[in-house]
């Protein structure tokens, strides 16, 4: 299900969009505001795609612990913050990566913002970096399907990460 | 001794040796082959990952970073080890599976990260090779998605991790198959704990890591690193661009979080190295952290040597179920 309603200017980015999310809500929620610039479209989103199969995800949580809101990433990640592409020749679909599902932290971005990640894939590892583009100290979070084995960010990481491999 | 092979003694050797070769670390400036000797490698550590894997070089051996090791680096689980590990665990489940009929494999890795290990050297300053960056820009090399899993039966999902959906919490008990009981956690746990046995993660195998990130923090803070990178910044200023640190220079590409290598992102990326090499950010970066990192380790020496010991008997199991 996907939810298109907002075009509007860069220049007027909610910092937080979408705090009363419920569980198993659309993967794709669209801004809901109006402005004069139509050339952007901006999309909340809490995966980055093919998630369905959850065996092959890394879960970001927003508290310790594997607690609060959620988001899930397959494969690799440069930025966290989230990717344009085109919706078509004349609009930019800007995606931005938030917390959903319920919980604390739901609709607030993704991006340095996580506390602790849960390796869902049974074998593939990730690593999670400290800035965008896979740069900086890192993290690995590793696989096959640590059961049990839910894993905090370190200190550091917790409010830095920004981006991952998996691999 | 090469680093790669003072590394690989590190790691070979575990811990033990590590305390002898402190002052062989202390005073390498990154680039400087250590002279400290190693004793043979013997043991586990050296299990690498199949050949027919490519994977990140130990030491960078190109660009700004090259021949640079920092010293939490010996604690740290790197790409071969983890690849054994995985490889290793990867021929237990396929056994395990093939016990209740299912011919299951696990899929190939994906492209490799571009650092060996937590440190990220490759790309721990941001971008440190000029010809990475002008092929490349802020982009990988391989950013070929993963390969994806077949598609999986319930049941076979059930028999390889215990449920249909992991839970970070608790090791699920699965019904018998067909009359046969199915381990806790299924095959892949099972898998695990022969690799890493219980208690698993007994020791914070984070610490390096954590350790590492930390030595980042201080080190930028320092009154040498903070010169470096004013002096990086004005270079970027005298280039057109306006940003304050590495980490931040992908941001100058064209949209916020779209991320191109062409155009711009070249020019930012090649932009980017050269004021690196021109104000040597790298060098006096890595020489602040190094002597930061000295002091991390000999403040948390057991703590360490206690991951290396728990990563080393991993890999040792590893080593065992391949051969």
């Amino acid at each position: 299900m996907m939810l298109r309603a907002g075009r509007r200017s860069r220049a007027a980015k909610p910092a937080v969009w979408g705090t009363a999310l419920a569980a198993g809500a659309a993967l794709v929620i669209s801004a809901p505001q109006a402005f004069a610039n139509t050339d952007t479209v901006t999309r909340y989103v809490y995966d980055n795609g093919n998630t369905n199969n959850y065996i092959d995800a890394l879960q970001l949580f927003y508290n310790s612990d594997t607690g609060g809101a959620t988001a899930m990433f397959t494969g690799d990640v440069n930025d966290y913050a989230g990717y344009d592409d085109h919706c078509d020749d004349n609009t930019v679909c800007e995606h931005i990566y938030v917390f959903s599902s319920s919980g604390s932290g739901a609709g607030q971005r993704v991006k340095n913002n996580a506390a602790s990640a849960y390796n869902n894939s049974i074998y593939h590892d990730f690593t999670v970096y400290y800035y965008s583009g896979w740069t900086g100290p890192s993290q690995t979070i590793p696989g096959p399907y640590h059961v049990g084995n839910p894993l905090n960010f370190n200190s550091t990481l917790k409010n830095e990460n920004a981006s991952q491999k998996a691999f | 001794m090469h680093k790669i092979a003072l590394r690989q003694a590190l790691a070979a050797t575990g811990a033990g040796c590590l305390l002898v070769m402190l002052s062989a670390c202390a005073d390498h400036s990154g680039v400087q082959p250590s002279t400290a000797s190693a004793p043979p490698s013997s043991s586990a550590g050296t299990t690498t990952a199949s050949p027919s894997e490519p994977g990140p070089d130990p030491v960078p051996k190109t660009g700004l970073t090259k021949g640079m090791v920092l010293p939490l680096e010996a604690y740290m689980e790197n790409y071969s080890e983890r690849r054994a590990i995985s490889n290793a665990e990867g021929k237990l489940e396929i056994a395990c599976m093939a016990r209740y009929g299912f011919s299951w494999a696990p899929p190939s890795a994906g492209s490799p990260p571009p650092g060996y290990d937590d440190a990220n050297m490759a790309r721990r300053y941001g971008l440190s090779d000029p010809d990475m960056a002008a092929k490349y820009g802020y982009k990988l090399p391989d950013e070929t998605p993963p390969p994806s899993q077949q598609p999986m039966s319930d049941a076979e999902i059930i028999v390889l991790t215990g449920s249909l959906r992991p839970s970070p919490h608790t090791v699920p008990t699965p019904p018998p198959y067909h009359g046969k009981a199915v381990p806790p956690g299924g095959c892949a746990e099972e898998s695990i704990r022969k690799i890493e046995p219980a208690p698993r993660r007994s020791a914070d195998l984070t610490l390096p890591s954590r350790l590492d990130a930390e030595s980042l923090d201080r080190s930028k803070a320092t009154p040498v690193v903070q010169a470096a990178l004013k002096a990086w910044s004005a270079c970027m200023a005298s280039k057109g661009y306006t940003v304050a640190t590495p980490f931040d220079a992908m941001d100058l590409q064209s949209s916020p979080s779209g991320r191109s290598a062409g155009g711009q992102g070249i020019s930012v990326a090649v932009a980017d190295v050269s004021c690196k090499e021109k104000t040597g950010l790298i060098k006096t970066w890595f020489t602040a952290e190094s002597s930061i990192q000295q002091q991390q380790i000999e403040q948390n020496q057991l703590a360490l040597q206690a991951v290396r010991e728990q990563l080393d008997a991993s890999v040792k199991a590893a080593a065992a179920t391949a051969n």
